[in-house]
């Protein structure tokens, strides 16, 4: 399983597995429609492509899910598809050395309709218990939802 | 993992963490709860937080937590701290990502004999209107979709511009915390993104823990407080909302604590926990921080007053007499998710301190300004709302709260079992069943909400409004208990 989804009392969070960073975004953002609604009743129909950036792999990820939920939510859209690709650039302003993460994501899905059974509401996407480490082969990440 | 540290009982109600527990700690901290009680809360890091929040710089009095206390982002849920208006600090996770998540009671002058049993289960039909009048769930989208100016003054205005517009009445306003409107509010504060997520939400009531119920009179406590409340007898009629400021409030929380984040590096606080994030009260990031948030809370007051209109509309149309006639006035509506400007007496001198309440209420005595003239005689009500299978309240504001919490109290039950766990022990139709059995009606906006909000999946909120009672930091005046409820 590629992810997984625990619980504390009031919250839900993830713990993403991919063989690369860019798997752990995409991965991340499965897990969050599966908390959302169900992944396999989400087509891949409308397609959306945005680009971000952050200090930080991990808190790039708390900022690429916040656009999810953003999209999600502006556009009364659900996501099952998330492709991205990052680069790391020098840091504006910043010292010698001193770099930040590019993310740049297409990510397809449809509008909400009767067939969609929504589950939960996340809020917000936190920085509590974030993390984004390699592992083995691979990177594992974690992320708490408020909800 | 059960919390560690030292906790001194000081009485019954009251458990201290001394300031002596970590280095930094500018206070002591100050849990209420009961001898069993206390146990619980050591057992999921809440008290750690307490602890934590005392780092805080410019803190006033102890840091302090509701008996309702649970782990939360940064502060607890449940925490109370005050920080000095001149040296202290803002912080958004003391107000949490639901700005102005609050708590709105309608009376009416409806008996539950008179509506149940003379005219033949007229609750049902009630639920049943209010859901489609009012929407509900996850991603349920608003009646009105607000172009770039109404947000704006729905920013600046809150419950003011739904009355403007013709969404209740002048009357309503008095009988709202801030007469439903934070002026310091600056629209130009709130990014485009947070607004974009307002925009097609207001006046949506939202999923989750969020409610909204057909309730009766089930104790009154203090008849004469009641009284002044337009509570008048056992089984009068009350609609209870409980819901705040949607994705709008959830995206400026999110938006302020990253810019919070650079603002600790630089000015070099010293925090034990980096979700405390914080900024001088005077510097631009907590200026800004300040002005969003109350447009977030202006858009929640916004967003109750146009429920409460539906409500209106729904009961006018199911019974067949106007609201008016139907008394349906609000007896308060409180904010439970806010940090707030405000005058205290501390050591026998007025300071200006901003209260971060997250997860607790305001509990004004009489006497106070900011009360409707109608209740300065008696104090604030404060209402707390409960699960769906046991009770809710009406508690009142004391001068023991003002000496102890910054004029502060519990704010609801808790959680005591995670969703998940709710959903595999509790089936939906058993849920149902079990409340039938007891005269309830519930009606979700998905099967899952129904066993997620299993009354057995919360604390008992009776625990948690005898300890307030008990400390006397708020005081009961009445008991109401569901009998139609609407779950997004």
């Amino acid at each position: 399983m590629p992810f997984k989804i625990f619980e504390h009392t009031a919250d839900v969070g993830i713990i993403v597995e991919a063989k690369s960073r860019e798997g752990i975004y995409e991965e991340a953002g499965r897990a969050m429609f599966s908390i959302i609604g169900e992944l396999s009743k989400i087509e891949e129909k409308d397609k959306y492509e945005f680009e971000i950036e952050s200090d930080s792999y991990d808190a790039l990820l708390v900022d690429f899910l916040s656009e999810l939920l953003f999209l999600h939510e502006t556009n009364n859209s659900l996501f099952s598809k998330f492709k991205v690709r990052i680069k790391e650039i020098k840091k504006e302003g910043g010292k010698e050395g001193e770099k930040k993460v590019h993310l740049s994501a297409s990510v397809w899905g449809e509008k909400i309709s009767k067939k969609h059974t929504l589950k939960t509401a996340i809020k917000a996407v936190t920085y509590h218990m974030l993390s984004f480490e390699k592992k083995h082969k691979g990177y594992i990440a974690k992320v708490l939802f408020d909800i | 993992m059960a919390w560690k540290g030292p906790i001194n009982k000081i009485d019954d109600y009251r458990y201290e963490i001394p300031q002596s527990y970590k280095s930094g700690m500018r206070t002591s901290g100050l849990i209420y709860a009961n001898a069993r009680m206390i146990e619980d809360i050591r057992g999921d890091n809440a008290p750690e937080q307490v602890a934590n929040v005392a780092y805080l710089p410019g803190i006033v009095g102890k840091s302090l937590a509701m008996p309702d206390i649970h782990w939360g982002y940064g502060f607890s849920i449940g925490g109370v701290a005050a920080t000095d208006a001149d040296n202290g600090v803002i912080s958004p996770g003391g107000v949490g990502y639901d700005i102005n998540c609050g708590v709105r009671l309608l009376r009416t002058n409806l008996t539950y004999e008179g509506l149940e049993k003379g005219s033949g289960g007229k609750i049902r039909k009630l639920i049943d209107e209010i859901f489609v009048n009012v929407p509900s769930g996850v991603g349920s989208q608003g009646k009105i979709r607000l172009g770039m100016q109404d947000m704006n003054k729905v920013l600046e205005e809150g419950a003011k511009w739904a009355v403007k517009k013709g969404y209740g009445t002048e009357e309503d306003l008095e009988y709202l915390e801030e007469r439903g409107m934070f002026a310091h509010a600056d629209s130009s504060k709130v990014e485009e993104k947070a607004k974009q997520r307002g925009a097609s939400q207001l006046g949506t009531l939202g999923a989750g823990n969020h409610f909204l119920e057909i309730q009766k009179v089930d104790e009154i406590y203090d008849a004469n407080i009641a009284k002044v409340f337009g509570i008048r007898e056992i089984g009068q009629i009350m609609v209870m909302i409980h819901t705040g400021s949607r994705g709008l409030g959830h995206q400026v929380c999110t938006d302020n604590l990253r810019t919070m984040e650079n603002a600790v590096r630089k000015y070099n606080i010293q925090l034990p926990d980096k979700q405390l994030a914080c900024a001088p009260v005077d510097s631009p990031e907590a200026k800004n921080y300040y002005a969003a948030m109350a447009c977030a809370a202006n858009y929640a007051w916004a967003n109750r007053q146009l429920i409460v209109h539906w409500v209106r509309e729904a009961f006018e149309k199911v019974l067949g007499r106007s609201a008016d006639e139907l008394d349906m006035h609000i007896i308060y509506d409180v904010a439970h998710n806010i940090a707030k400007l405000e005058e205290h007496v501390v050591d026998g001198k007025r300071r200006k301190v901003y209260v971060h309440r997250k997860g607790a209420t305001r509990a004004f005595v009489a006497g106070r300004q900011e009360l409707p003239k109608a209740y300065r005689d008696v104090g604030q009500p404060v209402l707390i709302p409960g699960d769906m299978g046991r009770a809710s309240y009406i508690l009142v504001g004391t001068e023991r709260a003002m000496k102890e919490t910054f004029g502060s109290t519990c704010h609801g039950a808790g959680r005591k079992m995670s969703r998940e766990e709710a959903i595999r022990r509790f089936r939906e139709v058993d849920v149902k069943n079990k409340l039938s059995n007891m005269g309830i009606y519930v009606r979700g906006a998905s099967r899952d909400v129904i066993s997620e909000e299993a009354p057995d999946a919360y604390k008992d909120v009776n625990d948690v409004v005898d300890v307030t009672h008990g400390a006397g930091i708020s005081i009961k005046v009445a008991k109401l208990i569901p009998l139609g409820v609407m779950k997004g």
